[in-house]
Formats: C-alpha cells, structure tokens, sequence
C-alpha cells in the first residue's frame, strides 16, 4: 500500500516537470487563436449585423418622430381650420380694404358720399388712371413704400366749406374700409363769386386694390 | 523564455487590434443609428405652421368706417 503511494507521487512530479513549461505556451497559442477568431467573427459576421439593425432601430425611431410631427401637425390643422370657420364672417372685410379690381366708380360715390356727409361742397373728383388690362407702370405719382403686388388708382379730390367740416371729410376719406393713402392734403382760401372768402382743400392720394393675377400667384 | 515573451506581445498586439475593431463597430453602429435618412418627399410635409391667425388687421379694419 505504501509502496503504490510512493510510486504514484513519483509519477506525479515527473509529471508536474514535463508539463511545467508547457502551459503558458498551449495557453498563449489558444488565446491568439481566440483572439483571432473573435475579431474576424466581429469584422466579417457582427459588424454587418450590427450596422443593419442599428440602421433598422434608427429607422423606427425616425417614423415614430415622424408620426409625433404629423399628429402634431394635424392637430394644428385642425386649429386652423377652427380658427378660420371662427374669423371667415370678418374675412369679406379683407376684399372690401384691398379689392381685386380698381373700382373706381364705387371710389367716386365714397367720395360724394363723404362730402354729402361731412356737409361740404365738392368741387371735382379726379380717379384714374384705371388699368383695363395689363399691369400699371409705378411713376412719380405713386407710392413707392406700397407692396409692388399692390396696384394704385390715383385720385384727387377738391371741395369748399367750413374748416370743422373739410377737416371731417379729410378724417372720413382717410378711415374708409378701403384702403387709401393720402399724398397731398392742401387747405386755400379763395374768393367765390360774390366776393366772399372760403376754404377750400385739395386732397390727393391713390387707392389701392390688388388684381386676382396677383391673388394666384 | 524568448517564445513567451513573443506569445506576450502577440495577445497584447490582439488584444489591442480587437479594442480597436470594437470600438469602429460601436462607431459603426451608432452612425447607422444615427444617420438615417428620410423619405422623400416628407420633409416638405412636417414644416410646422402656426394655427393662430393674426387677426389685428382685421380689428383695426373693424374699427374704420364702411
């Protein structure tokens, strides 16, 4: 029995001898290998898989944006549509300020209209040029700070009364819901046929409209 | 002794090969997150806009005589 002990023990340190120097060496050849194996394993095979679902994940992650932004947008749509069923009655009133066509009949009866009003005497009406087609040219007349989509119809009114009254037509003629801008407002007084002196004003300005070619663009 | 020595270098040289090649896949990885490219034609339709309408204009409008 001992001897078997003793046999067996001697075995095992010629055993541990031999093998002593081998195994840093088996395991530093497995490691490498490893090694190598797993960087090409991750270049050829992971790297690819990697990118591709990375790409896919990306991808949803940009629809689901995108499907937020279009709620988002629909919502805001609808707002929209709420806000303009909400202001349309008012919207006519946009069409009366800036007309599509010059209107420079409907300007001249404003015009009777406010001097009938304001209780003065009017001596002239001047509207034009009226374009019939085509576009106007701007000259010196006009007003160069308007919008060049903005036509102008140029007009000029003159008329005779108190100063309290001429200067009421003034107010009117510059508040109306069509848009005119005043140029030229000139107070003179001037001798009428019996001797006596009155004011009268002259006042100069364009009115704007905006054609429908314009509209459509 | 000269055979460990070169095994050593070998697995540190590896080793840093595959910290290298890890890093340019998560790199890899995370541009292929990242730049992901639209449809076309969407992008015209996510401009956003603002619902309310400026209605000031109109006020004043409002105020001036008929």
């Amino acid at each position: 029995m001992a001897l078997d002990y003793k046999s067996g023990l001697s075995r095992y340190r010629r055993y541990l001898q031999v093998v002593r120097d081998q195994p840093l060496v088996r395991a530093g050849i497995w490691t490498a290998f490893s090694l190598i194996l797993v960087i090409v394993m991750i270049t050829m095979a992971l790297r690819p898989t990697l990118v591709v679902i990375a790409g896919l994940l990306g991808q949803i992650r940009q629809n689901k944006e995108i499907v937020a932004k279009l709620d988002d947008k629909i919502v805001k749509i609808q707002q929209a549509s709420s806000e303009l069923d909400r202001v349309s009655p008012r919207l006519p009133m946009l069409d009366q300020a800036v007309p599509t066509e010059s209107g420079w009949e409907s300007l001249s009866k404003e015009f009777v209209g406010i001097a009938s009003q304001s209780g003065v005497q009017l001596l002239a009406v001047n509207v034009g040029p009226a374009v019939v087609s085509g576009k106007w040219e701007a000259g010196k007349t006009e007003v160069s700070t308007l919008s060049s989509e903005i036509s102008q119809l140029n007009f000029s009114v003159s008329a005779t009364g108190t100063y309290e009254k001429l200067k009421q037509m003034v107010d009117l003629i510059e508040n109306t819901r069509r848009l005119n801008v005043l140029t030229n407002v000139q107070f003179t007084s001037v001798k009428n046929k019996a001797g006596e002196i009155e004011l009268s004003v002259y006042i100069k300005g364009v009115a704007v409209y905006m054609p429908t070619a314009d509209l459509q663009q | 002794m000269k055979k460990k020595t070169w095994d050593r270098d070998l697995v540190v040289l590896l080793v840093s090969t595959l910290i290298t090649i890890a890093s340019w896949v998560g790199l890899e990885v995370y541009r292929a997150y990242i730049n992901t490219e639209l449809p076309p034609g969407v992008e015209q339709h996510l401009k956003q806009f603002d619902p309310i309408l400026n209605t000031s204009v109109l006020d004043k409008l409002e105020g001036r005589a008929q």
